[in-house]
């Protein structure tokens, strides 16, 4: 895929993994290199400026294998930013769907 | 790369970071080395998913590096002095143009009154015939036959409806651009 357009996605799936629950950084990266293929360490600058611009705040607890772990939350404007994200990421998705694919829209 | 050799590469290629930001990134990665090898990774195969120490760095700095630059704009952006003479000439265009924009929306507001008459004479010249029938004194048409009144009527309406049209291209048109006029003044101003 190409890459500014997987960093531009990114943000938005970090959001989103973080508006069903909390994460810690191993977890998230986990979660998202299951279904796409990104270089492991693109999460963490990312984690830090979302942190950075107060979109998410960060606290330990502790691990039962090992130890404490900081865990990653949505403020409340994070929750916000990732709603707006949604409803562009939807309208625009659509449309790119309605433009790249003919009537009846579906790629067998 | 093992988990030790990655970390002191990283702490390297971050020289120039603030210490304590150094410290907090290299706890977060050293965290996600002991999660992976929790769940049975190698150090080297969790280094190699990581990306080199160098571009993991490269994507810190960066992210780092632009809140500086955000912030430098914010703070020292606009001086003081240059404040005063958008200022001044924002305000010297207002003043020039406020009367002008006063003088169209007059001019649109008239526009707007007339169609409206016009648009209600139309409706008149229709059911003219029927206000004769109801009472003959109600309608004087001179020379024309009544029964012309209702044609003259249509025919009126549908001029007016083009003239209609056509005002509230150039009255949308006028519309929007005095709304980027207020906004280009109100940003100016240091305003967002």
């Amino acid at each position: 895929m190409n890459i500014q357009f997987k960093k531009g996605i990114l943000e938005y799936c970090v959001l989103s993994l973080l508006a069903q629950k909390n994460c810690y950084g191993y977890e998230l990266v986990n979660l998202i290199s299951e279904h796409m293929e990104i270089s492991e360490g693109t999460i963490y600058p990312l984690l830090r400026r979302l942190k950075a611009d107060s979109l998410v705040t960060t606290y330990l607890e502790e691990s039962s294998d090992g130890p404490p772990r900081k865990y990653y939350q949505l403020t409340e404007r994070g929750i916000e930013v990732q709603q707006e994200n949604e409803s562009q990421w939807l309208s625009f998705s659509k449309s790119v769907n309605r433009i790249c694919m003919p009537k009846g829209g579906s790629h067998e | 790369m093992n988990k030790q050799k990655y970390l002191e590469a990283l702490k390297q290629h971050l020289t120039g970071l603030p210490y304590d930001e150094i410290t907090e990134i290299l706890s977060d990665i050293q965290e996600h080395f002991e999660s992976g090898m929790a769940k049975g990774r190698t150090e080297s195969e969790i280094a190699e998913a990581l990306g080199t120490p160098r571009l993991m760095a490269l994507g810190l700095m960066t992210q780092s590096g632009m809140q500086e630059d955000k912030a430098k704009t914010v703070s020292k952006g606009v001086s003081v002095l240059r404040l005063w003479m958008i200022f001044i000439g924002v305000g010297f265009t207002n003043l020039l143009v406020l009367p002008l924009f006063i003088g169209i929306a007059g001019v649109i507001f008239g526009l707007f009154v007339t169609i409206l008459a016009l648009y209600f004479s139309g409706g008149m010249l229709i059911i003219a015939p029927v206000l004769k029938m109801i009472s003959a004194s109600l309608v004087s048409t001179g020379p024309i036959p009544v029964m012309l009144l209702p044609v003259l009527g249509i025919a009126l309406i549908y001029g007016t409806r083009r003239l209609h049209i056509a005002f509230n291209i150039i009255a949308k048109r006028l519309f929007s651009y005095g709304l980027k006029f207020t906004k280009f003044s109100w940003q100016a101003l240091g305003g967002k």
